[in-house]
């Protein structure tokens, strides 16, 4: 050691003092090379700015959004409300969309279809995440025997696919449904979203959740093996503290995406279930049912099955297209 | 099947492991079958009144008899292991609602119209999404690729009941080019396929177009290019060979989703098929033949997956056995 400080002590001697000058302020920032501090989701919002389609999509599911609620509201007529003498009428100024037979104007219709769709879409895709979420990151955070006999029961349910599962459980919770409301007053809250509405979350609720199980649990595999959880783990957290506050935050972008793009699916599901006889009931409309609604006239009035038909078809590209930037955004790993 | 593969592993001494593998496999698919069937029995027997309480209310007396004749006023258990033996002899019951008929009838007659439809259809999906996504990912970035993938975002966006209902109307009623109802001759069936066909081509291209691009950026391409190989060899032999198992796996839901498209495509088109009988079971409230059919529906999705599962550990020798 001290030989080394003579070394040093040596080679000091040589260089003259001329050459320590202090630094100046410019070459001091000239040496800085960190940008601002970002965190993960100031980062994503910047990746996903960037994006324009997946921008364009986002404004575009605020706007049907914000249609589908305050749409109904102001307009003159209600979904349900049969103007008499005003029957399967043309696209007008006074009705956008034309009218049923019924006299229905088929723009309100259409935009409360919108809300039954999106809530549909929304409300199913919540009941996943609370109990995919739960699920897998049970079984990941536990692992070992726990997790294998969770994963089992997973892919015995997906060997057969979801649609089965659903239309099973609408053809079947319909019935038990609707005379649960008739004996128990205390659901009537519940009656006037119908029970054919409540049914539907139901099924899509409980089947769709599989996916987001199977992909939580791959993310809670890998994090737990991560340091901060072992420090948790030092300082006396409990696992249920560590899977809800550290480890099922930190998988938060995964769950995001695959919740945005469960929620298009969920909507396509429920066009597909009005369409063969298991959806919402009359006279409340969905857009699925509306489409299906509109396939009886449709040689004479095209413009019954084209409207709703294309609403659908912008809420499912719009809400894919964001789930597909979302993703580009929160895990550029993923991006090709 | 890679039959290469195959005798490697075979001269590997792996066939114990293979075999091992495919007999785990059997075992979950069986498990995966009876709970299925389990799920399905209960759910059924939820529905509050029994499948003669509809409409019309039958006298006292004959529906008494009905219930005895079904079994259905025996508990839930007995009829449920009833129900298990006779699945067990092949038997899927009777259907309520069409006097007469077995379940086993109505699908064996109407199964393989669904299933020549439904092949054609995954035939068709693979010969056109296929090149469709190598089209694109060779000209990435080009018009070529902005098209397809256009064309593919927009047939994956449209619910198959309005695609359906739209090429009708264009080529069956304007232009009168093709029949719109039944199957009569080989020009009906155009329609329909397409109308299967459309949802899968526009994932396939974008898996192959995805995979494709993985691959071609790997070294393996660059080496293949350096030696000099014409573009053709190196896109069709190398790249797409690695490229086309992504498309394996897809093979299993893409049977499933030809299966669940059926119902909407054979009700739109008039087609004596299965689907448009279990969607019309559904409507009646036949809650046996539901329930066969979708036992039915569930055994021969099992078992297409266990085939998938099966050619997949031939094909790709990167797989492990153990999961």
């Amino acid at each position: 050691m001290r030989t080394d400080f003579k070394g040093a002590e040596k080679i000091m001697e040589n260089i003259s003092r001329e050459l320590f000058v202090p630094v100046s302020k410019e070459e001091k920032q000239l040496e800085t090379i960190v940008r601002p501090s970002m965190s993960y989701w100031q980062d994503a919002w910047r990746r996903l700015k960037a994006n324009k389609v997946a921008m364009a999509s986002m404004w575009a599911i605020i706007f049907f959004i914000v249609l589908a609620i305050v749409g109904p509201m102001v307009m003159p007529y209600r979904y349900d409300e049969q103007l008499r003498g005003q029957e399967a009428l043309a696209p007008s100024l006074k009705h956008l969309f034309g009218t049923d037979e019924l006299g229905r104007d088929l723009f309100v219709r259409c935009l409360y279809g919108m809300r039954i769709s999106l809530s549909i879409g929304i409300v199913a895709t919540i009941i996943n995440i609370v109990i995919g979420v739960l699920y897998g990151g049970i079984s990941g955070y536990i692992g070992g025997k726990v997790d294998n006999i969770m994963m089992r029961i997973v892919d015995i349910l997906y060997s057969v696919p979801l649609m089965i599962y659903v239309i099973l459980l609408s053809v079947s919770l319909k019935p038990a449904l609707e005379k649960l409301f008739d004996k128990y007053s205390f659901l009537s809250g519940l009656q006037t979203v119908g029970a054919p509405l409540v049914c539907i979350y139901i099924a899509l609720g409980l089947t769709y959740w599989i996916s987001m199980a199977r992909i939580v649990r791959g993310e809670i595999l890998s994090l737990k093996q991560q340091e901060y959880v072992t420090a948790a783990k030092t300082i006396g957290a409990s696992g249920w503290r560590i899977l809800l506050r550290h480890l099922i935050p930190n998988s938060m972008g995964s769950i995001i995406v695959t919740a945005t793009l469960q929620i298009p699916s969920a909507i396509f599901t429920e066009s597909f279930l009005s369409f063969i006889g298991l959806g919402v009931d009359a006279p409340v409309p969905s857009l699925g049912s509306l489409a299906s609604d509109g396939i009886d006239g449709f040689i004479s009035y095209p413009y019954r099955l084209f409207f709703p038909s294309l609403l659908l078809c912008l809420i499912i590209l719009a809400f894919n297209l964001f789930g597909d930037g979302l993703r580009d955004a929160l895990d550029p790993k993923m991006r090709k | 099947m890679n039959i290469h593969t195959f005798f490697i592993k075979l001269i590997l001494k792996e066939r114990e492991e293979v075999a091992r593998y495919i007999l785990k496999r059997l075992l979950w698919s069986a498990v995966s079958l009876f709970v299925i069937i389990t799920v399905t029995f209960f759910l059924m027997r939820m529905i509050p009144g029994g499948p003669f309480t509809g409409e019309k209310t039958l006298p006292e007396q004959i529906l008494k008899n009905l219930n005895e004749k079904y079994g259905l006023n025996q508990p839930v258990a007995v009829q449920y292991v009833k129900y298990l033996k006779s699945l067990l002899r092949g038997d899927l019951g009777i259907s309520m609602r069409n006097q007469g008929r077995t379940v086993n009838e109505i699908i064996a007659e109407t199964f393989p119209v669904s299933a020549k439809i439904g092949i054609i259809a995954i035939i068709v999906s693979l010969l056109v999404g296929i090149p469709l996504g190598i089209w694109s990912a060779v000209n990435q970035g080009k018009w070529q690729d902005n098209l397809s993938m256009v064309l593919a975002t927009i047939f994956i966006t449209i619910p198959g009941f309005v695609l359906a209902i739209i090429l009708m109307y264009i080529f069956g009623v304007k232009l009168q080019l093709v029949p719109i109802m039944g199957l009569d001759e080989p020009r009906s069936y155009i329609l329909p396929v397409i109308t299967l066909a459309a949802y899968p081509i526009s994932f396939i291209a974008r898996l192959i177009r995805s995979s494709m691009l993985e691959s071609l950026s790997q070294d393996y391409i660059r080496t293949a290019r350096a030696k000099g190989l014409s573009n053709f060899i190196v896109v069709y032999k190398h790249a797409l060979k690695n490229s086309l198992i992504p498309v394996v796996t897809y093979l299993g839901p893409l049977i499933a989703g030809v299966l669940t498209g059926s119902f909407v495509v054979e009700k739109i088109f008039s087609i004596p098929g299965m689907g448009r009988f279990y969607v019309d079971s559904i409507s009646n409230r036949d809650y046996s033949l539901v329930m066969g059919t979708t036992i039915f529906y569930a055994a021969f999705l099992i078992f297409m997956n266990l085939i998938v599962d099966i050619i997949y550990v031939f094909i790709d020798p990167r797989i492990k056995l153990e999961d």
